[in-house]
Parts: C-alpha cells; sequence; structure tokens
C-alpha cells in the first residue's frame, strides 16, 4: 500500500494505526533508540516518516547530498556502489534485511555525500529519520536526543573500530614477510 | 525492469504534480482572498515569534499545548495592560490629530497656494496646467479613497481577531505534522530534496522575522525616547510608524521619517524642533545601521544590496508596501531553492587522484 493512501485521515478512528504499529516496532528493534522509553518512542515516532518504495526504485544514489538515515521496516534494499564513472556500472555491495538500517552518517555530517546507492529489492517499507528530525527533537526534548546522539556515536564508533580492523588485517596481508 | 522504471517516473511525476497542485494552490488561494491573508500573515509572523518560546517551555517538561496558552495568556495580559497604559496616550495623539487635521488642510492649501505663486512667477508656461486645483483634487481623492476603504478594513480587523488567534494556536501546535502530512504526498525520488528545503527555509525566515521584529521594536524604542527628551508631540505615534516601516529595506527609515518631518512644517509649535525630529530619526537609523542591523539581520539572510533594491523594486510594484516587506525573505527563499536545486542537479563527486 502506498503512503499516499495513509494520507491525514485514514488513521482518523483507529486507536493506534498500522502505520503506527509498524513505525514504532521499527524504531524499538533499532540500536539507535533502545535506550529510549515507550514514552520518548512514542514522542520520536512523530518525528520519522515512513516511506513505501517499488521493487527497484532508488532510494538514493552515490554521491548525493543526504540528510538522514533509513530503517528497513519490511523487504530488502540492495548497497551498489559505482565501479567507473559511468552512471550505469554499479556493483552490488551488500543486501541489507528489515532490522538493518543505512545512510546514518548523513545526520550528523553537515554536507555528507552518499558512498555508495541503495536501492529496494522488492516492496519495501522504510522509516526516515533525517537531520532536521533530530535537530528538533534535540531542540525540544534535548535528554532524548542526547540519548539517541550517544547510541549513534557508538555505532559509529564500532564501524570505525571494524573498518581499522580489516585495514590492518589487508595491511599485514600484503606486506612482504621478512624472511627469517 | 526498464518499463518499471519508466511506469515509476510518470507515477513520480504525477505525485509530485499532485504535491505541488496542493501546497501552491493553497498558497495561491491563501495569499489572494483578502479577508484570510492578513490573518495567516500575522499568524505566520507569531509562529516564527513565539515558536522558540514554547519549544523553551517544552524542554522544561511543560506539553506543546499547555504552552501555548501560557504564552497566549501572557500575551492577553501584556496586552491587556499596554492597552491601558500606552493605548490611552496613542488615541490623545490620534485625537489631536484629527482635531488639527482642519487647520493642517489649511496649512496645505496655504503653503501649496504661495508654492504656486512661486513656479508661476518663475515659470508663467505652467499657468494653464492649474497645479494647485490639481494637487488637492488628488489630496482629496487619496483623502475618499481612504474613508472609503475603512469599512472593509474594520470587517477584516474583526476577522482578524477571531482568526489570528485560532490559527496562530494551529500552527504553533501542529506544524510539524502538519509538514508531515503534506511530505507523504512527495515521491521517494525528491522527498530528501523538498524537505531538505522547507527545512532550510523555515529555519532561515524564522531568525529573519524575529531578527526583523526585534530590530523594528529597538528603532521604535530609540525614536520614542527621542522625542520624550525633546518634547516632540505625538511621540508614541511617531515611534510606532516608525518602527512598522523599518523592516522595508533601504525606504523604510525615510518612509519612516515622513511624519515627524511633515509635523515640524505644518506644526506651528514644532518648527524650531525640525533639527532635533531630524537629529533623533538620524541617531535612530545610524544605531539601526551601525549596531543592530549588523548583529541581528545581516547575518541571517545573505543577500547581495542589488538583489535586494531590485526585489524591494518589483515587490513595491506589484504588491505595495506589503510586497516592500515581504520582498527580502520571498527572494531569500528563491536563493536557498536555487542553491537546493543545483547541489541535487550537479552532485560533486570525489575527484580521483
Amino acid at each position: 500500500m502506498s503512503g499516499f493512501n495513509k494520507f491525514l485521515w485514514l488513521d482518523l478512528f483507529s486507536r493506534k494505526s498500522e502505520t503506527e504499529i509498524t513505525v514504532l516496532s521499527t524504531l524499538k528493534s533499532n540500536q539507535l533508540f533502545a535506550r529510549l522509553t515507550p514514552r520518548e518512542l512514542q514522542y520520536v515516532s512523530r518525528f520519522v516518516h515512513l516511506r513505501n518504495y517499488e521493487p527497484g526504485e532508488t532510494i538514493f544514489k552515490q554521491y548525493e547530498k543526504g540528510l538522514g538515515m533509513y530503517m528497513i521496516a519490511k523487504g530488502a534494499v540492495d548497497i551498489r556502489v559505482r565501479t567507473n564513472d559511468n552512471l550505469q556500472d554499479e556493483m552490488l555491495v551488500t543486501t541489507l534485511g528489515a532490522g538493518s538500517f543505512l545512510g546514518e552518517l548523513a545526520l550528523i555530517d553537515t554536507d555528507n555525500k552518499r558512498t555508495a546507492s541503495a536501492y529496494a529489492q522488492g516492496p519495501t517499507i522504510l522509516v526516515g529519520f533525517f537531520k532536521p528530525d533530530l535537530l528538533e527533537i534535540m531542540e525540544r526534548k534535548p535528554e532524548t536526543g542526547v540519548k539517541v546522539l550517544f547510541s549513534l556515536s557508538r555505532v559509529l564508533g564500532k564501524r570505525l573500530n571494524e573498518t581499522t580492523e580489516l585495514i590492518t588485517k589487508i595491511t599485514r596481508e600484503n606486506t612482504p614477510k621478512k624472511a627469517a | 525492469m526498464r518499463t518499471m522504471l519508466r511506469h515509476i517516473s510518470a507515477w513520480e511525476g504525477a505525485k509530485l504534480g499532485f504535491f505541488l497542485f496542493i501546497t501552491l494552490g493553497t498558497l495561491i488561494i491563501v495569499t489572494f482572498t483578502p479577508t484570510l491573508f492578513p490573518s495567516a500573515l500575522i499568524s505566520t509572523l507569531l509562529f516564527f515569534i513565539f515558536s522558540p518560546l514554547i519549544d523553551a517551555l517544552e524542554r522544561k517538561g511543560i506539553s506543546r499545548t499547555q504552552g501555548i496558552l501560557a504564552v497566549f495568556t501572557i500575551c492577553g495580559v501584556l496586552i491587556a495592560m499596554g492597552a491601558s497604559a500606552i493605548f490611552p496616550r496613542i488615541s490623545r495623539e490620534m485625537e489631536a490629530i484629527q482635531q488639527g487635521s482642519s487647520r493642517y488642510s489649511g496649512e496645505i492649501s496655504e503653503k501649496l497656494k504661495l508654492e504656486e505663486k512661486r513656479i508661476l512667477d518663475d515659470y508663467p508656461l505652467f499657468r494653464r496646467a492649474n497645479l494647485s486645483e490639481k494637487a488637492l483634487g488628488w489630496v482629496e481623492k487619496s483623502a475618499q479613497k481612504f474613508w472609503n476603504l475603512a469599512p472593509d478594513l474594520a470587517s477584516h480587523l474583526l476577522v482578524a481577531l477571531f482568526l489570528v488567534p485560532f490559527l496562530t494556536f494551529i500552527i504553533l501546535k501542529d506544524a510539524h505534522e502538519i509538514r508531515r502530512s503534506l511530505l507523504m504526498l512527495v515521491p521517494n525520488r525528491y522527498f530528501e530534496t523538498v524537505y531538505s528545503l522547507t527545512s532550510r527555509i523555515l529555519q532561515e525566515m524564522g531568525g529573519y522575522v524575529s531578527a526583523r521584529i526585534l530590530e523594528a521594536f529597538l528603532v521604535a524604542s530609540v525614536v520614542a525616547v527621542g522625542c520624550i527628551a525633546f518634547k516632540i508631540p505625538y511621540a508614541f505615534l511617531l515611534a510606532v510608524f516608525a518602527g512598522a516601516t523599518n523592516p522595508i529595506p533601504y525606504l523604510g527609515p525615510l518612509l519612516g521619517a515622513i511624519p515627524g518631518i511633515a509635523l515640524a512644517i505644518l506644526e506651528p509649535t514644532v518648527p524650531r524642533q525640525l533639527f532635533w525630529i531630524l537629529a533623533v530619526y538620524f541617531v535612530a537609523n545610524i544605531i539601526d545601521m551601525v549596531v543592530i542591523f549588523p548583529l541581528l539581520v545581516a547575518k541571517i539572510v545573505d543577500l547581495h544590496p542589488v538583489a535586494v533594491v531590485i526585489a524591494v523594486i518589483l515587490g513595491g510594484q506589484f504588491f505595495g508596501v506589503a510586497g516592500m516587506l515581504l520582498a527580502v525573505p520571498v527572494t531569500s527563499i528563491f536563493k536557498i531553492l536555487i542553491q537546493e536545486v543545483y547541489s541535487r542537479i550537479y552532485p560533486q563527486s570525489p575527484s580521483r587522484e
């Protein structure tokens, strides 16, 4: 079902809409929001954006300016990188499934450029959380914003460690061993 | 796959068209409905003024609705107090002007006749032009036009009295939800661009409106203090007018000084004070140009002076004083729009080394 059908009035009479349940469960299962209380999760859910994608639809393109991150609520996302300057030549790097998230660097980097392209593999539902949303939460409920920022720093720190380890491993493998 | 992508593009185009139709359609309807436009404009201004205050209250743990109600109550009390303290003085000044108006019109016609005589003595060619008759006819016509508009103005004021608090409450409480619902209409491909654009525009407009209102208030205060210090009559009215016209770029300070200068020329007891009236406006504008504007406004809207002048001329040409007031924020919105679209159309790939 497209997001358009959910516009304004559809959820008017239900106590907790399907949209709200999807958003809340996606937020709850994401490590960025794991430290939030149910009340804070409810508050944050008012700032995120539910987006529906058709199979093969572009989520974002490599080198494009990024505004924020996407959490996968349903479906899967293909991550591809360009192999040369030709826009069509892209190589599949990985496929992310429900519960994963992508583009989180754009939340803190002021002039972020996407490092890869992302495409919906099948019918996919994503929950978008963008820089203006984070800034507004920081402005209105700083204690909630700080919790999200702290979790984001932990995720980025962990990824930096993993990358450093990988680079070290590759460097070791490529360095010719000294003769004993 | 290609057919599917083509299908998505057509669908996205239709969705984008629908989004633009809804937002621009609403904007056009509001702008061109005379009863609605002033209320919507005032509510938007009040939203930008009160929003930081409501956010601050929310930070203290007070819910948004409670915060808005608290701010409304405080404003109501302040308006009532201000009305009881300042309004009687302003209404006394208005009455004095009204009483003096017949004297002023006599003065104007006498001065016009003297000027006409001088011109006709120097340039007899103008004898057939009936200068004073034409000038007085224009003054009469303008006054008639104003009085014809008065009932309309009164009815608009009455509507605004009810509509402004209602609209302001709705916008302050649900601005984020309204924007989120509208953003749902934007196709996925353009979502980040539109969201980034609206965020930047709202942020810049918020800063600009607050800065300009504070600037107008400070200029009005300087004029009021100066007029009271030099015992110039109608101090509050002159200050309110100077403050209200101040946000018009370049022309505002000159327009704001007209009533004071006119008063000095027409009021028989005032001519000696012409120097002091000019000095008050001069000092107020120097303080504005050297201190207030660079500190408050210039940092927020970074526009080239030529762009500002052209925008003010175009705004004045098509929408009068309202157009002149809105010229800078509208130009600033166009600037953001061009910057954002340009950065999306020409994304810079990292250089290869």
